[in-house]
Formats: C-alpha cells, sequence, structure tokens
C-alpha cells in the first residue's frame, strides 16, 4: 500500500517540504475532499479570514486519479469558503490532477501570499516559483495559452485576482466554479499552478485492476444515461425535464415553469448550437457540448447556467447564455453564483429596492455587467459579494436565494422538498451535489417518488449525501454516480408501471435506508452493478474498501465537514433557505409546494446522529473514528 | 380531439420527422397511433420517454391515461440527466 505525498508550499517564503500522510489518515479518509477537510481542520486556526495569507487551500486528488478508471480526471480543491465562512470544496476536471500524480504528488497544501503575480511550476520532483506579473489581468484563456502547452493546469482570471467571492479557477476549460476557490488563489497572488510528470501512478493491484477497468468502462457506455442520454445531451437536457415538472427556477426563484424553456433547452442547443460533444481525460461519458460562440468553438454551458442565465431571469435568449457562460469562464466567475446574484438584483431593482441597470427578461447587457462584476467596476463590486451580503445591505432576505450564503443551484426545490432539505444542510451551502441531489429522484430522474412528502427524505437525503462524498473523494466525476439507477429503469420509460412502483416505493423506504446507514460496516461486499467505484478504488488503493466502509467514509467526511463549520460558527441555525422556499407555496393554490425544513430537519438530525441543534454527538463521532 | 404531437431526439428520428396532427384524447391512444404508423421500435422508444402535454410531465397528471384537450400538445423528450 502506497501513502499519499503532499508537498506543503508557504508562498511567502517559498519554502517547499514533502509531507507524507500517515497510514491511518490515508485509511480513515483515504483522499480528495475528505483527506482534504482533515488536513484544513488540522492545520488551520478558527476564524481566519479566508482571504488572508494564513489561509490554506488544499489542491488534492483521489486514488481513483488519472489511473485511467472512467470520469477520474478529478482533482479537488478545499478551502474556507469565501461565501460562507464554513468549509469550501469544489471538484474539478482537467489535466492538473493527472499531472500531480505523475509528478509523484497526490496533493498539494498552500498557505502564505507570494510577493507579487506568482507561477507555482512542478515539473516530475522539481518545484520552483515563476513572475506570473506578465499573466496578472489576462483571461482564464489567454493566461493557459501563455503557459507551457504539455502542463496541467490551475489558473484564474479577473475575477480572481480582484477577489470576487465566487471567483473560480479553471484547468483547461474545466471549473472549480464553487465557493470562491479563485478568490483564495487570488489573495495568495497565485495565478496559476501548473504541473508535468513522467512518473507512473501507483496501482495496488494493476492487473486486477486493468481488467476490472475495462469491465467499468463497458458498463459506463452501455448504461443508458452514461452511455447515451448524458453523451447526447449533457446536463443541458435537463431543461425541459425540470420545466414539466415545475423545479425549473424562474423569475430569481418565484415560479418553477416557464413557457418558453424549450429555447433555451438541451434539446434545442443540440439542433441549433452544437459542433460536437467533447469530453476529459479517460472519461467515455463526453458530456461536454461543443458550441459556437461568435465564430468560435468554446465550450457550452451546463444545466445550471442554462436555468440561471435563462429562465431564472425570464429569458429565452440562448445565444445570451452561450455567451455569458463564455464570458464567466473567461474571467473566473461561477455561473451559478453570478447568475443567481444578478436575478437578485433584478427583483431589487423590480421592488424599486435597489437599482443595478439589470431588469428581468432583458439580458443583451449582461455580459457588460458580468465584465464590471469581474474587475469590481462601481457599483457592480457589490454584486460581486454575492446575493446575501447585497441582501444585508439592501434588504430583500426572503427572496436572496442562498443557504449558509452560497447561491442554490438550478432546482426549484419546492417541487423536490428533499433537494430543499439538502440544500439547507449541505456542508458547502446552497450546492445540489454536496446536498445529495435528491432532485434526481424527485422531479429530474426516471425513478420519481413523491416530490411534495417530507417521508423518507430525510434518510434519501443522507444517504446520498454521503455516497456522493466518497464518490467525489475517491477521484471521480459525480456524473459517473449516474450509474446507481439501474439501467432498467430507463429502458422501461419514466411513465411505465413498474417505474412508477418503485419511484412511488421510495417514499417508503426511510426505515430500510436507516437500518442499512447503522450497519453499514456489515456490508464487506461489492456490487458491480449498483457501485463500481468501491472494487475500483479497492483495487487502486490496496486499502479494505467495502461498500460498507465506502458508505461509512462518505458519512465520516460530511461529518468532518460539519465540524469545519461548526468551528467557524456555522451551526444548525445556518441549516436554512430563504422565506420564499419556506413560506411561500409555488403554487398558491396548493399550500404543500413550499419545503417544510421544519419537519425535515429534526428527522435528519437524528438519521446523521447529531443533537437537537445539528451537532454531532460525542457517540457518533468516536463511532466515524473522527475522535 | 385534435392534438399537436411533438418528437425529440430518436424518436423524431424514427417517426421521420418533428411534429405532426393527431386525433386523441388520451395520451394512451397518441402512444398507440405512434405504434401503428410507426412500428414496434417507434412505439418502445416513445414509451421510454419523459412525456409531456402543454409542457406538464404526465406523471404529475395521470400518467399515461392524462386526458387530452382540443388543441393541446403532447411532447416526447429524452430522459436527461446531470448533476
Amino acid at each position: 500500500m502506497k501513502l499519499p505525498v503532499y508537498l506543503k508550499v508557504d508562498l511567502t517564503t517559498q519554502a517547499v517540504e514533502q509531507m507524507p500522510i500517515s497510514e491511518e489518515y490515508f485509511r480513515l479518509y483515504v483522499g480528495g475532499k475528505s483527506l482534504a477537510a482533515r488536513l484544513l481542520l488540522d492545520l488551520t486556526e478558527e476564524g481566519l479570514d479566508p482571504l488572508c495569507p494564513e489561509a490554506v487551500c488544499i489542491i488534492n486528488t483521489g486514488p481513483l486519479t488519472g489511473t485511467g478508471a472512467p470520469s477520474t480526471s478529478r482533482f479537488n480543491m478545499t478551502f474556507k469558503n469565501v461565501m460562507t465562512g464554513g468549509i469550501g470544496t469544489s471538484n474539478c476536471g482537467g489535466q492538473l490532477g493527472v499531472m500531480l500524480r505523475r509528478c509523484g504528488y497526490d496533493g498539494l497544501i498552500l498557505t502564505g501570499r507570494a510577493e507579487g503575480p506568482t507561477v507555482l511550476e512542478i515539473t516530475d520532483g522539481e518545484v520552483s516559483f515563476r513572475d506570473g506579473s506578465e499573466l496578472w489581468g489576462l483571461d482564464m484563456e489567454q493566461t493557459q495559452q501563455a503557459l507551457p502547452e504539455h502542463y496541467g493546469k490551475l489558473v484564474i482570471g479577473p475575477a480572481g485576482e480582484h477577489l470576487v467571492r465566487y471567483a473560480s479557477a479553471g484547468s483547461g476549460e474545466r471549473m472549480a466554479g464553487r465557493c470562491g476557490g479563485g478568490a483564495v488563489l487570488g489573495s495568495k497572488n497565485l495565478k496559476a499552478v501548473i504541473a508535468y510528470g513522467t512518473g507512473e501512478i501507483p496501482v495496488a493491484r494493476p492487473e486486477k485492476f486493468r481488467r476490472y477497468v475495462k469491465r467499468w468502462i463497458n458498463f459506463t457506455r452501455k448504461h443508458p444515461m452514461t452511455g447515451d442520454a448524458l453523451p447526447r445531451y449533457g446536463s443541458a437536457g435537463l431543461v425541459n425535464k425540470a420545466n414539466a415538472t415545475h423545479s425549473l427556477p424562474t423569475h430569481n426563484f418565484k415560479y418553477g415553469h416557464f413557457d418558453k424553456a424549450d429555447a433555451v433547452s438541451g434539446e434545442t442547443m443540440a439542433e441549433t448550437a452544437l459542433t460536437r460533444n467533447a469530453g476529459c481525460v479517460s472519461c467515455p461519458i463526453r458530456c461536454e457540448r461543443r458550441v459556437k460562440v461568435e465564430n468560435k468553438e468554446v465550450k457550452g454551458p451546463e444545466y445550471e447556467t442554462l436555468g440561471l442565465f435563462g429562465p431564472n431571469m425570464d429569458s429565452d435568449d440562448l445565444q445570451a447564455v452561450l455567451k455569458l457562460n463564455y464570458t464567466c469562464d473567461l474571467l473566473g466567475l461561477d455561473t451559478i453564483s453570478c447568475a443567481a446574484t444578478i436575478a437578485f438584483a433584478m427583483e431589487l431593482k423590480e421592488r424599486g429596492m435597489a437599482d443595478f441597470g439589470v431588469e428581468f427578461g432583458k439580458v443583451s447587457e449582461l455580459p457588460r455587467v458580468v465584465e464590471q462584476i469581474a474587475h469590481r467596476e462601481g457599483i457592480y463590486s457589490e454584486l460581486a459579494n454575492g446575493s446575501k451580503w447585497m441582501s444585508e445591505k439592501y434588504g430583500g432576505g426572503e427572496f436572496a436565494i442562498h443557504s449558509k450564503g452560497l447561491e442554490l443551484a438550478s432546482y426549484e426545490p419546492r417541487r423536490s422538498v428533499g433537494m430543499g432539505l439538502g440544500y439547507a444542510t449541505s456542508n458547502r451551502g446552497g450546492c445540489h451535489l454536496n446536498g445529495g441531489y435528491v432532485a434526481l429522484l424527485e422531479s429530474i430522474g426516471v425513478l420519481m417518488t413523491d416530490a411534495q412528502t417530507t417521508r423518507s427524505k430525510a434518510e434519501l437525503t443522507v444517504f446520498l449525501q454521503n455516497s456522493l462524498e466518497s464518490v467525489s473523494s475517491a477521484g471521480c466525476c459525480l456524473f459517473s454516480a449516474q450509474t446507481f439507477v439501474p439501467a432498467i429503469f430507463f429502458k422501461l420509460g419514466p411513465t411505465h408501471p413498474v417505474t412508477r412502483m418503485v419511484g412511488g416505493a421510495l417514499a417508503h423506504m426511510g426505515p430500510g435506508v436507516r437500518l442499512l446507514l447503522a450497519a453499514s460496516r456489515l456490508l464487506r461486499i461489492n456490487t458491480f452493478y449498483y457501485v463500481p467505484h468501491v472494487e475500483g478504488l479497492r483495487l487502486a488503493s490496496g486499502l479494505p474498501m467495502y461498500m460498507g466502509p465506502f458508505m461509512e467514509w462518505g458519512d465520516r467526511t460530511f461529518n468532518l465537514e460539519r465540524l469545519y463549520n461548526l468551528r467557524e460558527g456555522l451551526g444548525g441555525e445556518s441549516d436554512s433557505l430563504p422565506g420564499r422556499l419556506t413560506r411561500e407555496p409555488q403554487d398558491p393554490k396548493r399550500p404543500d409546494t413550499v419545503v417544510r425544513l421544519d419537519e425535515m430537519l429534526p428527522k435528519y438530525y437524528a438519521v446523521r446522529g447529531w443533537s437537537d441543534k445539528g451537532v454531532p454527538t460525542e457517540k457518533r463521532l468516536r463511532r466515524l473514528k473522527i475522535r | 380531439m385534435k392534438v399537436l404531437v411533438k418528437y425529440r431526439g430518436e424518436l423524431a428520428r424514427l417517426a421521420g420527422r418533428e411534429s405532426e396532427e393527431m386525433e386523441a384524447s388520451r395520451v394512451d391512444e397518441v402512444l398507440r397511433q405512434i405504434k401503428a404508423r410507426y412500428g414496434a421500435q417507434a412505439f418502445k422508444e416513445a414509451g421510454r420517454m419523459l412525456i409531456t402535454v402543454d409542457r406538464q410531465s404526465v406523471t404529475l397528471l395521470q400518467n399515461r391515461r392524462t386526458p387530452l384537450k382540443e388543441g393541446c400538445t403532447v411532447a416526447f423528450l429524452p430522459v436527461c440527466g446531470g448533476g
């Protein structure tokens, strides 16, 4: 078993030292966001400003990163969340993670602040610091073009340099979008991290792993979701689906249905703008949409971007969304937080509370607004702080659509109440993925359980949150988890009686899921057709990884992130949603179209083994071996 | 009842068109007519798609027994995913 080796880099002094990870930590936290959460807790003091020199930014990988297993070109960033003050994490594709591992390193721990703009370069075992002054001010694309071609890269754009709170960092055209990781790098004067390595990525049982990966790739290619729907439409295919179930945010989450949604749907994009699809290294899914923007082929928008720059602003202008998506990517802005903050400003204007020159339905001028946000010009500097900050200055907390300070993704939770619970309890704030993505079982997937009932939603949310924590920490893209839903249901379709029956039964499976969670450590088997990641991880890492320990690892990770949040002052009171979603029924004729958090949260805390204030109990922490 | 039926994705290819008008009073009648006009494969494909009536998922209505109104639009959309 090869233990991970991290590189600790002090940007102030340019001191570099290797930091081997102990066997105890490897066995408990493995890698990715899980190990990073442990290290962030260990290495930082309470109450640091996320943008101060002492703040720590961890860029790391999982044991599957770069091994050739499906969808494993991923790396993770963990840091103090600039939007929430709690934990910040972001999972990103691109080449950096793969190259880091080829250099012999599983992660970087960055601290300090460089004197001036800097590029951190790692070439095999050698580490050097290059002057990045000439790159400062360049956009993401220009920056990457100016750096050596074959290197894996992570760069920031002008938004990161100007400390926009939701600035992203990018690797190729892939983004570590959420929580402000770009601002953290900007605060350290770190314009780019680049790596090039020629070493082999270690795998504990190479022959067995090679054969397993071949089978896993075939499985991924044959599954109707990862082998057909995602390659054909990408996540953009969800626009019409969400619209049909009233879960497509419209007019700053006031409504969940937009009559002209088809104009910005994945199907319309495929018919009118798509040039081809593409994918990350070693990914058989190839979900990326390539589209033309002003005669240039660029990466197309994901569902969340289409929804939030489209219907959530009352816009059906597909070309505008394509342009805005590309502009945000160049500038280094998280499209979700950026679009949601602008929609909030549109509602402020509509209500006469503040005027930032943005109005619902008028998007042609938004690329200019986005530029000004990224450069913090004039009044737009305020929009660079996000909707929570804006609501504290101008009012409108009821319709500032965030949780803990991070804006919600494009799933209207009043028609996916389990997703509402997930948003509220997600450790990084209003994130659908860290929230467990229960919407996939309620309103946008093939198996649709009752989206309004609160029954079993606490259990399903905990189960999915834990599962996604592990998949991400292993070094995998979360799209690979779409195979969790058996292929048979896609073959039957969402209206087939069997699919309907199983979907309906999910709302009654709470006790069973609870039992599964409680007895998870007894599950010492691996099932290829449910979660193929587990056996892949066992073969790659050499760890005794089975379904049970895999689920418990996710639980441990979620609790660890919670502990970080609690240390930084985010307790149970922060598990909340804006009043629009908890008090105003989406359909005035249906009082059940609200997120009944008050009903779900106590059950959720109980399933987690937390106190009624949302604090993990000592018993729980000991059981998870965190204490 | 005259309704507009829209096809997307693979079904549009199998039907050789993107839309057409049909006489039908329920969603399952539309499915039966697809089978009669375009064969078993098209019927199978249509059955596994998301079906909407005036942009509402039939899973929120009466599923395949959802009644249709004169002039309404029935659409067959691919089931997609994301994250």
